[in-house]
């Protein structure tokens, strides 16, 4: 009988002790690809390749099929500009809904401010086979060809499907083409308070339109573009400019 | 009343039933050494516990620049396993009437395939898709043309039964493997089973298979500064893996696949064979195939799911077609119905560069 009052003391000390403790902080990345606000790959809708259901800046109608692509060093900032590395590199295949969001625990109890990440994976760190037991290695991977320095390691994006007819494909394969590094870095500002609610969550999207506008007028070819570096330069262009946003 | 008479009509029904069932006494556990596959009430186990076979660890190299392979946790490769894979793979026992093996139709010097369009099967009867490669198929996520199998294990289970192919019942092969007492002294080695059941046999058939490693073409030799390949070849490689050839895409990786299922243009719709639509029943799987590995392609014609193409240059000329337009054709098909429109000289050099994808040591395994 005497423990009980104790136990009873204990128990309320614990209790009282994890919920001043307890910050279950964490923060929900969505990664989504958008026409006109419509996610492209809706969970429910078939693909139908054949209506050329969009319409690009030159007036070219088209669809999507499929669109892969790779960010890395993706990181968060807090109000004193320091940086939290989330992941080092995230492949995404935009039709699975299994690697189209990313959920990190344990956040340091900060203000956060910035989002950057770099598209495809830099020069540096863009290596042959580097990922070879990731499930995306072959899907991704950029060919190494010394004959036509071609460097090898990985595609940034693959966006294909068809245009202007049922039957004409286009094939928006970004890498390093001849070597040259057309990744590129980008910063979004974004607004969390790791402390003040317990789940956060950021979409990331994708505006697949402005692909092919501003600061250039992209043109769909039935041509590959991987050893087009024009193409490649242009497309990085308009990537930098206005493809990305956060919708918190 | 009434109520009792319906609880003794139910026992004496129950009791009935009871009777049907023939009740054989005898050890139920496959383990044990007396097993009785006909018992039904288990009694009398006798272990030997005397003999319990190590197993030792098969070595499996896997090669610069190849992933990991997958092996599933319960079925570890061991030198006993592989050696026994590699007897049953070669034993027509498997067969209803002793006539074919699994070696039947994945001949080694084919690149373990079958040089004809379709394999026959022990009754004379034909299949309506080419035996596929095994070249390096330990790296395959899924199995046959249409994706049916996810593991060489499951698909292991398949040939045996198929009317077409082998015509066998798995309680056949098992009565004959238990009744043969190298095999039950091998499994016995193998696995520690004193019965030998389907699910050990496919697991020896998948252990063997996984060895079936190519990675020593002269492509390979060439890839470690070994030796040098002609200005053909060379140029040949050029156009496999840029946009000219686009071959890699679909065939890149030093496993020379994607591990996918792709529309590559073969026919207009409706399709006689759905494909990958059969075991997804998604509309947009039609026509869809595995997309095989390239390596050994020299020696693994017929080529194609249906093995329409006889030769290699039948095969480039259909890709410098451009091949034919249907609702799921894969994008990377370029210029469909104009094709590649390569010369006859980049023709020549990108046959010349397939064929550095022979591996001797493979195909005299």
């Amino acid at each position: 009988m005497k423990n009980i009052p104790i136990l009873l003391v204990s128990l309320l000390i614990f209790i009282g002790c994890d919920k001043d403790e307890k910050i279950d902080s964490s923060l929900k990345i969505q990664f989504s690809h958008t026409i006109d606000s419509t996610e492209i790959f809706s969970c429910c809708s078939e693909i139908n390749p054949d209506s050329l259901i969009y319409t690009n800046e030159a007036g070219q109608t088209f669809n999507i099929l499929t669109l892969k692509y790779i960010i890395s060093n993706l990181k968060i900032y807090d109000t004193n500009n320091k940086e939290y590395l989330l992941k080092g590199v995230h492949y995404v295949d935009a039709s699975e809904t299994e690697n189209t969001s990313l959920t990190f625990n344990d956040l340091d109890i900060k203000n956060y401010n910035k989002l950057s990440f770099t598209f495809g994976i830099n020069q540096i760190e863009n290596i042959d086979n580097q990922y070879l037991n990731e499930n995306w290695h072959n899907s991704m991977f950029w060919p190494n060809n010394s004959i036509t320095t071609q460097p090898g390691g990985y595609h940034y994006m693959k966006l294909e499907g068809f245009f202007d007819t049922i039957s004409k494909s286009y094939r928006c394969h970004t890498g390093p083409t001849f070597g040259e590094d057309y990744s590129f870095e980008l910063e979004l500002p974004i607004e969390f308070d790791a402390n003040q609610y317990e789940k956060h969550q950021i979409i990331l999207n994708m505006n697949m339109l402005n692909w092919f506008k501003t600061p250039n007028n992209y043109l769909l070819t039935s041509n590959g573009i991987m050893d087009n570096p024009t193409a490649q330069e242009n497309l990085k262009e308009n990537g930098l400019n206005n493809v990305f946003s956060i919708q918190e | 009343m009434k109520f009792k008479s319906s609880v003794i009509l139910i026992c004496i029904l129950f009791i009935s039933c009871q009777k049907d069932l023939e009740l054989i006494q005898g050890c139920t556990d496959k383990n044990a050494i007396n097993y009785n596959p006909l018992a039904n009430i288990n009694q009398d186990c006798i272990y030997d516990t005397l003999k319990i076979y190590q197993t030792t660890p098969y070595n499996l190299i896997i090669p610069d620049g190849f992933p990991d392979m997958f092996i599933p946790s319960d079925n570890p490769m061991t030198v006993e396993g592989v050696a026994l894979g590699e007897l049953l793979f070669h034993d027509p026992v498997l067969s209803a009437n002793n006539t074919q093996s699994c070696a039947s139709c994945h001949i080694s010097s084919n690149a373990f395939s079958d040089p004809n369009q379709f394999s026959v099967g022990i009754d004379g009867l034909s299949g309506f898709r080419n035996a596929s490669t095994l070249t390096n198929v330990g790296w395959n996520n899924f199995l046959n043309w249409d994706g049916s199998a996810i593991s060489l294990e499951e698909q292991a289970f398949e040939p045996i039964r198929n009317h077409l192919e082998m015509n066998n019942t798995w309680s056949n092969v098992e009565n004959d493997l238990n009744n043969d007492s190298l095999y039950l002294n091998l499994f016995r080695r193998a696995f520690n089973i004193s019965y030998i059941d389907s699910n050990s046999v496919v697991k020896a058939l998948a252990q063997y298979e996984r060895t079936l490693i190519s990675a020593n073409s002269r492509y390979d030799q060439y890839i470690r500064q070994q030796i040098q390949l002609s200005p053909s070849e060379l140029n040949g490689y050029v156009i496999f893996n840029s946009e000219k050839g686009d071959c890699f895409h679909c065939h890149g990786t030093n496993l020379f696949m994607n591990n996918e299922f792709n529309n590559n243009g073969l026919d207009i719709e409706p399709f006689i064979d759905l494909g990958l639509a059969n075991i997804t029943g998604n509309e947009n799987d039609k026509g869809k195939f595995k997309t095989p590995t390239l390596r050994n392609i020299e020696y693994s014609a017929p080529y194609m799911h249906d093995g329409r193409f006889s030769t290699l240059e039948q095969v480039v000329e259909h890709y410098n077609n451009g091949g034919n337009y249907s609702t799921t054709i894969d994008p990377l098909m370029k210029n469909i119905g104009i094709g590649l429109q390569l010369t006859n000289q980049e023709k020549n050099d990108l046959i010349a560069f397939l064929k550095t994808l022979s591996d001797d040591d493979f195909l005299n395994r």
